[in-house]
């Protein structure tokens, strides 16, 4: 009893439990709740007025905000709904969709069930047509499950509003909602019945399958038909002799009904699985009766489901004189499936009219199956040229190895169109065999496509091909290739992978021949720095940094702290440009004298870490000295790890302070080279890590510079 | 032809199930790799154990039921390729743990296993398809009152490789069982594992099915040979003759050349009319997907034997997203107990049951 004494039941019972000074302060709380509460009444009436008003920019700031009011809108609302002004009643009801999309979130359920409560009076039997209308439109989005939907259900009644209270219905899709229109369909005349039974299938509804049966069994010829469509989503195969019966039994305006509930009802069987025998019997069965659409929604499907078996079926109900049909036959040919079906296919081909024939031969190509080579082949010898050009394109299509020969061929001694067609499937069959890895095949069509080519734009694919399929044999193409400069780009990947391959093959003579040519033709850096190393090492007597016009006679000195803030970067540490090679310098608690030092056979590089020092955040300084036999422009290729300065003949031409790994000819300078000696000093810089460095002299073409330099 | 109805079981992808009352409740449950699924419903799972996965394949290519240490609840053999180990899995009584994993031998990969009761002793022996060794059986030891004693005794029947492929069955019909391997067959003597088994290299199967079944396919009176291709396409079988001078030979008759890795094979009457039907599938991506017809529809079928007149009757078949294959070692029984017999089918696909739901009206 006290605890009860002590719950509020409004601000009287609260005020009475509470002590006097209390009373006081909360009397005080309460009034400005109160006149708080009052306050917010106003701007409702202020948004009422603002919503009816005429104001455009006030009418839709009201249209926002009047929602987040909730549902106390609602009365007002419903009295504009059903009101004269079209624009506002539209207004209403989007104000009122608002809310019913706020209180179908979880948790609402209340708020839900209280909507509805206030929506139902809409579709009152007194309620004009327009009221109802829109109510149902409200309603079908909002009725929940456990809802008692009789007063829509009262609606399949009206004969002006029975499709939209069907319809609401069958959007609602609870229990209730399917009772309904469950209820509703014993007594509904035919054509309503048909709508009802769509209704139900639509709703999935397993409970009313007894109904539905019934009038499948009892119904007209119409609502029989929608009685089988009515339960096709179940996907039962007992349903199918059911089905049979309703097709035999239809009249000239349900026949296209009673089929298409068939074809759903094989079609979710199809998706439910385990029953593949049957429907494919079934579909066999509609084929025998249809015909124009039907016919082909049946060859459709078989194309999309059946195996070997329907490849009779569908090639022995071809006719080239039904333009539509042939196509969607064909389709259902190519959408056939597996070795069995293509097989079937390959057997039946030579019993085919000869426009079937010329139809299949793209099919059977796209089967990518070698069986089928046997008849592209045969078709592309025909004297027909329509068999002619079908057989070659298709052995392109095909992908097939064998098809190779026969395109070579036709590549060689056909006329030009089937040149071009023997030239594409070549690159196709190419492309196709190194997709499957069949290397030597993708090599030798990529081969004959290149000595065969009839454009560069064929000559580069079939480098690409060669580059991907690498083989001795392609060594004359792509030597050849090599000689044309539009070509230059894809060629050098295809003479790596060549001499790579070459000397895996242990024809390192073959191999040196195309790292020669790599270097003859001024490839970029990657290109000639694997050249370089693949040749040096197939040959190490060989100095191939000299042969393209790398710098590798040296003198180096260091190592010389950096210092801090890189003090020793912008010291002249050797009194530089001007070079003493017999000078010593302080270096730590010792001398540094120069030390001559070669720079790699491959591409001259010089390790530093090695000749100098392994140190870190230090410099070094290297000079060298060539000789030319005539002034010329020439451009400095630098690559070093990390920064360098660069003096020629004493002047200060690069200062590039930086930190990174040796990347070929990262830094190229452009200089004029005096006939007789010239001198190039390096300061070059070490973060950490490795510390090199190579320089080569080219042409301003990137051509090498012919240079000597003294040796030790 | 029958209907069925067709669920997914879980989300498992091993290639090995079977079918038998894991908890002792009296409802049949499906195994199937790592899990065991509670029947009737089969939608409550249990771990078994963890397998060793190696690219798409679990290294369990078998989940036969046998009782190894005779407590009453069933065991499961099993055996994979990379554990190279025949091993029993110990049913913990039903309970919800993990079953404790016991090794019988490591002969090697093996590639399933089948179980026969080659010695007529009313028990069935393991005999796994090792294809780099000779073939060995094992036959578990039991008490007298025919319990198992968790301990088994190893008998190797040849000196050779036995290669992709293993049967058994009685070829020259002196009422003893041989084992059949893809090049030959070896006969059992008198006293099964007492002499040795003499080989009779007389035909090339290729790389055969696991089982090769033996079979009167003709109902002349001789065993003839039914194979899958398991890892090739092909599905044959091949008729024994007997000439006047006894002299045997084997004619192969293809049932179905063009449809690709028939792993697995079973003979049972599933449409209840007295024969036996030739039940197989395809092993969806055997080979992880470098075998022929690796990308063809794959498919669950049953033929009726008809005398040697093969006729398919294909219960699935499809993309491999949404139909099903057989796997390496699928089980056929009557799970729901009416009258007809289901097909439980894993592999990398999935794990399906067909329930069989009788003949179409």
């Amino acid at each position: 009893m006290r605890v009860k004494s002590f719950l509020p039941e409004g601000p009287g019972a609260l005020i009475r439990s509470l002590p006097g000074k209390s009373l006081v302060f909360l009397s005080a709380l309460w009034f400005i709740s109160i006149q708080g509460a009052q306050a917010t009444e106003p701007p409702l009436r202020n948004l009422l007025e603002d919503f009816k008003g005429g104001n455009p920019q006030s009418q839709a700031l009201a249209r926002q905000r009047l929602p987040s009011l909730g549902l106390r809108v609602v009365p007002d609302m419903l009295q504009l709904l059903s009101g004269k002004d079209e624009k506002l009643s539209k207004a209403a009801c989007d104000i009122i969709l608002q809310l019913i999309n706020d209180v179908s979130a979880p948790g609402r359920e209340k708020d839900r069930k209280k909507l509805a409560d206030q929506l139902v009076p809409l579709i009152a039997p007194d309620r004009s047509e327009k009221d109802k209308v829109a109510g149902l439109r409200l309603l079908e989005r909002l009725v929940p499950p456990g809802y008692d939907v009789a007063p829509i259900a009262g609606l399949l009644a009206d004969n002006n509003l029975r499709e939209k209270a069907r319809t609401a219905l069958q959007r609602i899709n609870t229990g209730e909602a399917r009772n309904a229109l469950r209820s509703a369909v014993a007594s509904a005349d035919p054509l309503f019945q048909v709508a009802l039974l769509n209704s139900l299938g639509e709703m999935k509804d397993a409970e009313g399958l007894e109904i539905i049966i019934r009038l499948a069994v009892v119904g007209t010829p119409e609502v029989q038909a929608a009685a089988i469509r009515a339960l096709s989503w179940t996907g039962d195969p007992s349903y199918l002799a059911l089905a049979r019966s309703v097709r035999q039994n239809a009249t000239g305006e349900s026949r296209f009904d009673s089929f298409d509930a068939t074809l759903r009802l094989l079609e979710a069987m199809t998706a439910r699985g385990g029953n593949w025998e049957a429907v494919v019997r079934e579909y066999g069965e509609l084929l025998k009766t249809s015909s124009g659409p039907s016919w082909q929604a049946v060859i459709s499907a078989l194309g999309q489901i059946g195996d070997e078996r329907h490849v009779d079926l569908i090639l022995g109900s071809l006719d080239p004189g039904d333009p539509q049909g042939f196509h969607i036959g064909l389709h259902a040919l190519s959408q056939l499936r597996g070795a069995a079906a293509t097989h079937r296919m390959v057997s039946l081909f030579p019993q085919a009219a000869t426009p079937t024939k010329i139809a299949l031969l793209p099919i059977l190509a796209a089967k990518n199956d070698e069986s089928t080579l046997p008849h592209l082949v045969a078709a592309a010898r025909s004297a027909d040229p329509a068999f002619r050009k079908a057989g070659l394109e298709g052995l392109g299509v095909s992908g097939q190895p064998s098809a190779i020969p026969v395109l070579e061929e036709f590549a060689r001694s056909g006329n030009d169109e089937e040149k071009k067609l023997a030239l594409r499937g070549l690159l196709t069959v190419g492309q196709a065999c190194s997709a499957h890895g069949v290397r030597n095949e993708a090599s030798r069509a990529m081969n004959t496509l290149y000595q065969l080519a009839q454009d560069d734009s064929q000559r580069r694919e079939a480098l690409k091909g060669m580059a991907s399929n690498p083989s001795p044999e392609s060594l004359d193409s792509i030597l050849a290739a090599a000689q044309v400069e539009s070509l230059r780009d894809v060629v050098f990947p295809a003479l790596q992978a060549l001499a790579g391959t070459l000397v895996a093959a242990g024809q390192g003579d073959k191999a040196m021949v195309v790292y020669k040519k790599i270097l003859e033709i001024t490839p970029g850096a990657q290109d000639l720095a694997a050249a370089a190393a693949g040749l040096q090492k197939l040959d190490p007597s060989l100095n191939v940094a000299e042969m393209v016009g790398f710098v590798t006679q040296w003198w180096v000195v260091g190592p010389f702290p950096l210092g801090e803030d890189k003090s020793g970067w912008d010291q002249a540490l050797i009194g530089e440009p001007n070079v003493d090679l017999a000078a010593t310098y302080p270096s730590g608690d010792k001398q540094a004298a120069w030390k001559r030092v070669q720079g790699s056979a491959d591409i001259g590089k010089v390790d530093l870490l090695k000749e100098v020092a392994d140190c870190q955040a230090c410099l070094c300084y290297a000079y060298t000295e060539i000789e030319v036999s005539e002034e010329a422009d020439a451009v400095l290729c630098l690559g070093v790890d990390d920064g360098e300065k660069v003096w020629f003949n004493s002047s200060l031409v690069l200062d590039n302070f930086t930190q990174g790994a040796l990347v070929l000819d990262r830094d190229k300078i452009p200089v004029h080279l005096k006939k007789g000696i010239n001198t190039l000093l390096l300061k070059v810089y070490q973060n950490a890590m490795p510390w090199e460095f190579c320089v080569r002299i080219l042409s301003p073409e990137g051509v090498p510079v012919s240079f000597t330099q003294k040796k030790p | 032809m029958l209907r069925f109805e067709k669920t997914r079981i879980g989300n498992v992808t091993s290639e090995a199930a079977s079918v038998f009352d894991v908890n002792h409740d009296g409802v049949l449950d499906i195994v199937s790799g790592e899990y065991w699924f509670e029947g009737p419903d089969f939608r409550k799972k249990h771990k078994i154990r963890p397998i060793q996965q190696v690219e798409d394949y679990y290294d369990d290519f078998c989940d036969y039921p046998m009782d190894v240490n005779g407590d009453g609840y069933l065991d499961i053999i099993t055996g994979g390729w990379w554990g190279e180990t025949l091993r029993w899995i110990e049913n913990p009584h039903g309970q919800h743990c993990e079953w404790a994993v016991h090794d019988i031998d490591r002969p090697g990969s093996i590639e399933t296993i089948r179980f026969w009761d080659v010695d007529g002793d009313g028990h069935v022996e393991i005999v796994p398809n090792t294809p780099g060794v000779p073939q060995a059986i094992y036959k578990l030891q039991r008490d007298e009152q025919g319990r198992g004693r968790e301990a088994f005794d190893k008998f190797v029947i040849n000196d050779f490789p036995s290669g992709h492929g293993l049967g058994f069955g009685d070829i020259d019909g002196d009422g003893r069982g041989e084992i059949i391997l893809s090049t030959g067959w070896l006969k059992a003597p008198e006293e099964t594992f007492q002499a040795r088994w003499s080989w009779h290299p007389e035909f090339d199967l290729g790389c055969a099915s696991v089982p090769i079944l033996v079979h009167d396919v003709n109902g002349d009176g001789l065993a003839d040979l039914i194979v899958g291709q398991a890892h090739n396409y092909g599905l044959a079988w091949y008729e024994q003759r007997i000439d006047s001078k006894g002299e045997r030979s084997w004619i192969k008759h293809d049932i179905d050349p063009y449809r690709s890795q028939y792993h697995d094979l079973q003979l049972a009457d599933i449409d209840n009319d007295g024969e036996l039907e030739l039940i197989t599938g395809q092993r969806y991506r055997a080979h992880c997907g470098r075998d022929p017809g690796e990308l063809d529809p794959i498919g669950l079928y049953y033929f009726k034997i008809n005398k040697g007149r093969f006729e398919r009757f294909t219960v699935d078949y499809g993309d491999p997203e949404v139909s099903s294959g057989a796997g390496i070692y699928f089980w056929v029984t009557d799970l729901d107990g009416n009258g007809w017999k289901d097909i439980v089918a894993p592999g990398k696909e999935g794990l399906y049951l067909f329930r069989n739901l009788g003949k179409a009206i």
